[in-house]
């Protein structure tokens, strides 16, 4: 793409420091790719694009059969490598997540035998549905991209991505997520009914699961990473980051809140402001960005699932400041 | 930025006048002339320099206009001016209107184009006098119409065929095509047309019916050919002839082509209407359109005429360009300047146009009455003049205005007689006087003032004239204000101002157009106006009088003395000599019963805070009423001496032979040659008939035919009772030899230049006082210079005594200077000052009392001091050879009994106050005031070009009526600006993400950045177009507007 849309000179010159312009191919792409696959839901498409460059993992919150799963298939396919899927289950255990070392009588030694967590991009479908260990087993892999087995840590594959799917309707035989799991998820979309002539396009075969086949790989795995790395280098001001800051600490005094957000959900904040600023062909983050993200990205700390984690972000993103000019 | 409108003559006399009145106010030393004057100056620089401020800040926008004009015939445009404005369009020419009367409501004006054309811009001069229409200030701009103005020529004649007749045809091209002549082309079909016309292959190509068009006679289109020559009203005569040929056409039912040329090149198109043809001949441009351009494809039918505005020549009609057009007649330019001196003459004398304000008249008229009360309250006229003239102002104001719209000539004749009358009174009244003085001149000068007020008021049709009012009344209140002795004066002055101002804010609303004046600006300028007034009075000087002027005499409401030669009594009674009275019964003087002929050191008198008298002088002094010379051990006498009666007229010099000065120990004239200086007296309450003065008295201004002085000039007596509302003023010599002087006199004998008689009345005890004597000479040893002996005594007393007025009465045979020395040292002035004499007596030198006044407090408004009851003062004065009486004041050393720490801390913190000079305090108080308001400024700059253009972009929606949230981003309050449908349209995202491209991004500050912000201008406010004569224009996607200016 031409990258000048600004007059301004705010322009990512393709030999930009990390490969700016590449990042921002690739997420165009991605939108357009994920777009195939999932028609009607951009806010969707946009989180899961900004989830893939961010580096952040992904909590999707709906009802069944409006395309969670294929979403996150989708994102693995155009990322260049495979789903592996973990589904939520009462009796799930953590080494079904993680692996377990099992006795090689050839060699007659401990053979690890890795789990469906070794993948760039795992599907944790029906999180809510795993017990809590199983669920705490995830906690390591998604903050420290490792796994300790019989005290030995096996690395995972770099980029990690998680994407996990609740259900927040039907309530039983769930475990509820702990707060910690919940905080470990940069952001938290939905993606929605679509629309009647969007629904009517869906069930004569297009997008969904059709598509899915004839979908393209847009990157491979090195230069997913180089994206990554390249939206780590989108430029925040100053006021911004002090912007991003006040937001999430405001949350701690607002009314109605349990907890408030965290520093790890101030860091979440800008990085995925990044990532949007990436989607927006922009080098550097403006207030929008922030205020783009906050609502995908804070409202899943601060609530216990119901409807008021998103109302206090929403009030309090009109009461809040924002940078001048 | 806006000129100012002839300046020279307000700002001239603006000069001249604020020059007259601070020079009026430093001389006689009036605070109040000062204080009006201040108020004045504040009002001139805001009148004059308010219209430019008002110019340069208005804001006006046509909000609406008709699309089409004509020219020479009038256009209605909606104006919305943000003030009061005159405003003349200029280019299309147009009438002159004022608008903004009503805030925020668009106004009409008119416009009459002169000549055809294509206006996208309005040319306008905008003319503000605000806000007290003393000075228009003028402004060229060019307003952007709302949409396209196109002026059509005006309907020339088709000259020389009359079209209808020739063509013969009269009747109108019917929908029905003629199955005659050529088939031309296919059209749509309409309801009408013949199943035998239809275009059958068309018919099946297009899928809708379409018939064939035929050539028909009736069909052909005349062609009419506009090349306009270069001349302006050549090209302009011409394009009307070329419209009313193609009306005269169009009426005949012809089809018209009009041919013209056009900044893009020629163009050739069918004109329908008049309108349409009004719109192409106003685009049309002079030049040559060459011989093929006219000529469609049938060349044979259009014989394109060599002669230029030619029509076309196969009906044979021709429409030349003979005729000299005549030039346009502009009013507007026929103004003749120059001219005669009689001519000039007559123009400045001839009448205004009539004023119809009632408020400004009543205004103006008030101002003048209040003056004409306070020149009166003043006492410069009398009673029955200040009736006669407010009866007469009144009328003469009445008259004027209902006459304003015929002045009658007579009335001016008899009006110039009037005034002839009033200066002939006014000089002989100074003729019947010797000196003239401003004393003898200010009386009359204010009745003359008042005269011609009153004439004047006869003769004010016009807004002019009444200015002259105004002015006049400014004037006449200065006249009293510098005889205004009391703050009551205030009064007036506030009357005054408040009514002056209403008047001049009635003069701009009436030069604007009638309507009383809008609160916003009333309020606006009345702040404007104290801002400088109050600037000036803190840093102008207060003025103080200087001793140039002698001020009026007045008698006031004494009576005649039964015995004017001595002092009158203290009960009230004239006929009484007053005496030392008893302090049981009503004493006249504030409580003081030393003003007599005798002082009574007995006696303790209660003095209150009463005012006694104010004066005015240019320093403070003692006012020395009189002194003593006999002391006999309670009471200090007078000498009984018949004083000297000077006989002549006012003003009374004191012969030298009975003021003696003393001489120089050379024998030489005086050592310490005094200046001179002035004071006038005002009593307020009866005084005794003694004229104060300070120092040595040398002259008196006085209003009688005689006056009283006693021997040695130590008391100057009036023959008539000094009552309240007397004026007398004195001139006296400054004796004030420093210490080192009066050390190098003190060593000689110290009775030498006394008489004999004199000199042992002076030193005279009436009893021996040998403890007071040893105490003197205790206190004196070792020295012999009379000087350090009056100091050293002095300083004894100081550190010895103390003071209060609370002492019990004097024992029946007690002395009062041993009761006091030797008791328990507790007196006030007349123990302390007596106790001092009778020391100095006892060394052997010269002593007597005095008593008078101390100077009182002093009130800079009024510049008086005012003198109270209670500054009734007793003090010794010593002989200096060489530099005669000299005063010391014994008391002012010696403590309060009981002093209150607040008191002395008040003391000396007003001195403090009083040594740091009011336009250095005054100038670091605005400087303060300045600095401040400049740090706030400096301190809301913004911080770069995104934050300016920011803020340029919340000022612009402000004004839209959509402000930006405090949580709003730049480009959220941009997407908010671009669908309100009252925000101007314009590239308001695209700016925002400028915007935020310069303020967060990494490269934001490259010069690309920069230049596009500063490109960026707010758009601006574009109403939707006028009714339905323009159609929507879709995506006009705001271009950015001319600036602002």
């Amino acid at each position: 793409m031409a990258l000048s849309p600004d007059p301004a000179g705010g322009d990512l010159s393709p030999d930009a420091p990390g490969g700016l312009d590449s990042a921002v191919q690739l997420g165009e792409r991605l939108v357009e790719n994920l777009g195939r696959v999932l028609l009607g839901a951009p806010a969707a498409l946009e989180a899961a694009a900004m989830a893939a460059l961010s580096g952040g993992h992904l909590l999707i919150e709906d009802v069944p059969g409006v395309g969670k799963t294929v979403l996150a298939r989708a994102l693995a396919r155009s990322l260049g490598t495979e789903l592996a899927r973990i589904q939520g289950q009462p009796d799930l255990l953590p080494s079904d997540v993680t692996g377990v070392s099992v006795f090689s009588a050839d060699e007659g030694t401990w053979e690890f035998r890795p789990g469906p967590v070794f993948a760039h991009v795992i599907l944790v479908d029906e999180l809510n549905r795993t017990p809590p260990r199983t669920q705490s087993a995830l906690l390591e892999t998604m903050e420290e991209q490792q796994v300790t087995v019989d005290g030995e840590s096996w690395p995972l594959p770099n980029p990690h991505l998680v994407v996990a799917t609740q259900n927040p309707h039907s309530q039983l035989g769930t475990y509820p997520l702990v707060d910690s799991q919940l905080d470990r998820f940069a952001l938290c979309t939905t993606v929605g009914y679509p629309d009647a002539e969007t629904e009517a396009r869906l069930v004569r075969h297009h997008g969904g699961k059709f598509a899915l086949h004839e979908l393209e790989p847009v990157s491979d795995i090195p230069g997913w990473l180089a994206a990554q790395r390249a939206t780590e280098t989108v430029e925040v001001a100053p006021a911004v980051a002090r912007y991003a800051v006040e937001l999430a600490r405001a949350t701690r005094h607002a009314a109605g809140v349990r907890v408030g957000a965290s520093p790890r959900a101030s860091i979440w904040l800008i990085r995925t402001a990044q990532a949007h600023a990436v989607l927006a062909s922009r080098g550097y983050v403006v207030p929008d960005d922030v205020k783009a993200v906050a609502p995908a990205c804070l409202a899943h700390r601060l609530g216990a699932g119901d409807g008021t984690g998103l109302a206090v972000v929403r009030e309090l993103l009109a009461t809040t400041p924002s940078p001048r000019p | 930025m806006p000129r100012p409108q002839r300046p020279l003559i307000p700002v001239s006399s603006a000069l001249t006048l604020s020059a007259a009145w601070f020079l009026v106010a430093h001389e006689g030393g009036s605070g109040w002339v000062q204080l009006l004057g201040d108020v004045v100056w504040g009002a001139l620089l805001v009148g004059l320099l308010g219209g430019a401020l008002a110019g340069a800040r208005a804001k006006v926008t046509l909000e609406a206009a008709p699309g089409d004009a004509v020219a020479g015939s009038p256009v209605v445009v909606e104006v919305r001016a943000s003030t009061r404005l005159r405003i003349t369009p200029l280019e299309p020419a147009g009438t002159a209107a004022f608008v903004g009367r009503r805030h925020g409501e668009p106004d009409e004006i008119t416009l009459v184009p002169v000549r055809r054309g294509v206006h996208q811009t309005l040319t306008a001069e905008l003319a503000s006098a605000a806000p007290f229409g003393m000075l228009w200030w003028r402004r060229r701009v060019r307003l952007p119409m709302p949409g396209e103005l196109v002026v059509a020529p005006r309907l020339g004649e088709a000259r020389p065929v009359d079209p209808v007749t020739e063509s013969g045809a009269g009747q109108l091209p019917t929908a029905v095509p003629a199955d005659v002549g050529e088939p031309r082309g296919v059209r749509d079909y309409q309801p009408g047309d013949h199943r035998r016309f239809v275009h059958w292959p068309a018919t099946a190509h297009r899928g809708d019916i379409a018939v064939k068009e035929m050539e028909t006679p009736a069909a052909e289109p005349a062609v009419v050919r506009a090349e306009l020559p270069a001349e302006p009203d050549a090209a302009e005569r011409e394009a009307e002839r070329a419209l009313g040929s193609v009306v005269a056409f169009l009426a005949a039912g012809r089809s018209v082509t009009l041919v013209t040329l056009e900044a893009a090149g020629a163009r050739l198109g069918p004109v329908p209407d008049r309108r349409t043809a009004g719109r192409r001949l106003a685009r049309a441009v002079s030049g040559s359109l060459g011989a093929g351009v006219g000529s469609p494809s049938s060349s044979s039918s259009l014989a394109p005429s060599a002669e230029r505005g030619s029509v076309d020549g196969r009906v044979g009609i021709v429409v030349d360009g003979d005729g000299a057009p005549s030039a346009p007649s502009d009013g507007r330019h026929a103004r003749v300047r120059g001219g005669g001196l009689m001519v000039r003459l007559r123009r400045a004398n001839r009448p205004g146009p009539a004023e119809d304000s009632i408020a400004l008249r009543v205004a103006c008229a008030g101002s003048v009455l209040v003056a004409i009360s306070a020149v009166h309250a003043e006492g410069e006229i009398s009673s029955a003049l200040a009736l006669v003239a407010g009866a007469l102002l009144v009328g003469g104001m009445v008259l004027s205005y209902r006459t304003r719209r015929r002045p009658q000539m007579w009335v001016k004749a008899v009006l110039a007689g009037a005034a002839v009358v009033a200066f002939a009174w006014f000089f002989h009244q100074l003729s019947g006087q010797q000196a003239y003085d401003i004393a003898t001149v200010e009386n009359p000068l204010a009745q003359l003032f008042v005269a011609v007020q009153v004439i004047h008021s006869f003769d004010v049709p016009a807004r002019r004239d009444l200015t002259f009012s105004l002015a006049g009344s400014a004037v006449l209140l200065a006249v009293a204000a510098a005889q205004a002795t009391t703050l009551g004066f205030g009064l007036f002055a506030l009357a005054w101002m408040g009514l002056s101002f209403t008047g001049l804010c009635y003069m701009w609303a009436s030069a604007a157009g009638g309507g009383p004046p809008a609160p916003r600006a009333v309020a606006g300028a009345l702040g404007a106006l104290v801002l400088p007034a109050v600037a000036l009075l803190l840093v102008l000087p207060a003025p103080t009088v200087g001793g140039h002027i002698v001020f009026p005499v007045a008698g006031g409401s004494g009576g005649s003395l039964s015995f004017p030669f001595s002092l009158a009594g203290d009960r009230g009674s004239p006929s009484e000599p007053a005496r030392a009275g008893s302090p049981a019964d009503p004493i006249r003087v504030g409580g003081f019963t030393g003003f007599a002929s005798r002082l009574n050191t007995a006696l303790r008198g209660s003095l209150g805070k009463t005012v006694v008298m104010r004066v005015r002088a240019q320093r403070p002094s003692y006012w020395v009423g009189e002194t003593f010379d006999t002391w006999n051990g309670v009471s200090w006498l007078a000498n009984n001496n018949v004083p000297t009666i000077l006989g002549s007229a006012s003003p009374f010099t004191i012969p030298s032979n009975i003021a003696p000065t003393g001489t120089a120990p050379d024998g030489g004239a005086q050592a310490s040659a005094g200046q001179s200086d002035l004071q006038t007296f005002y009593v307020v309450q009866s005084t005794p008939n003694l004229v104060f003065h300070a120092d040595d008295v040398r002259q008196v201004w006085f209003p009688t035919h005689e006056i009283f002085v006693r021997a040695n000039a130590d008391a100057v007596i009036s023959p008539i009772g000094l009552g309240s509302g007397a004026i007398y003023t004195v001139r006296s010599d400054v004796s004030a030899p420093d210490p080192a002087e009066l050390r190098a006199a003190g060593v000689l004998a110290p009775a030498t230049g006394l008489s004999t008689g004199q000199a042992e009345r002076d030193v005279a005890l009436p009893h021996a006082y040998p403890r007071a004597a040893a105490l003197a000479a205790q206190v004196t040893a070792g020295d012999d210079n009379t000087y350090d002996k009056v100091e050293l005594l002095i300083d004894w007393l100081g550190t010895h005594t103390t003071y209060t007025t609370d002492i019990p009465p004097l024992a029946p045979g007690a002395d009062t200077v041993n009761a006091f020395l030797f008791g328990d040292r507790r007196g006030f002035c007349e123990q302390i000052s007596t106790a001092l004499a009778v020391m100095l007596r006892s060394e052997g030198i010269p002593a007597r009392e005095a008593v008078g006044y101390v100077p009182g407090p002093y009130n800079p408004i009024t510049d008086l001091y005012e003198v109270q009851a209670r500054d009734a003062h007793a003090w010794v004065q010593v002989w200096f050879p060489g530099y005669g009486w000299q005063s010391f004041d014994p008391t002012a050393v010696v403590p309060d009994a009981n002093p209150s720490p607040g008191a002395t801390l008040l003391r000396g913190t007003g001195h403090l106050l009083g040594t740091v000079p009011s336009i250095v305090a005054g100038s670091v108080l605005v400087l303060g005031i300045l600095g401040w308001l400049t740090f706030g400024a400096w301190r809301r700059r913004p911080a770069g070009p995104a934050e300016a253009v920011a803020r340029r972009m919340e000022r612009a929606g402000g004004r839209a009526g959509r402000r930006r949230a405090a949580s709003e981003t730049l480009s959220e309050y941009a997407a908010a600006l671009e669908t309100l449908e009252r925000a101007p349209p314009g590239t308001w995202r695209e700016a925002a993400r400028t915007v935020e491209a310069a303020a967060y991004g990494d490269r934001g500050s490259s010069g690309a950045a920069r230049a596009a912000l500063e490109r960026w201008r707010a758009p601006r406010r574009r109403r939707r177009p006028y009714r339905w004569r323009q159609p929507a224009r879709v995506g006009e996607a705001g271009r950015p507007g001319p600036r602002r200016r």
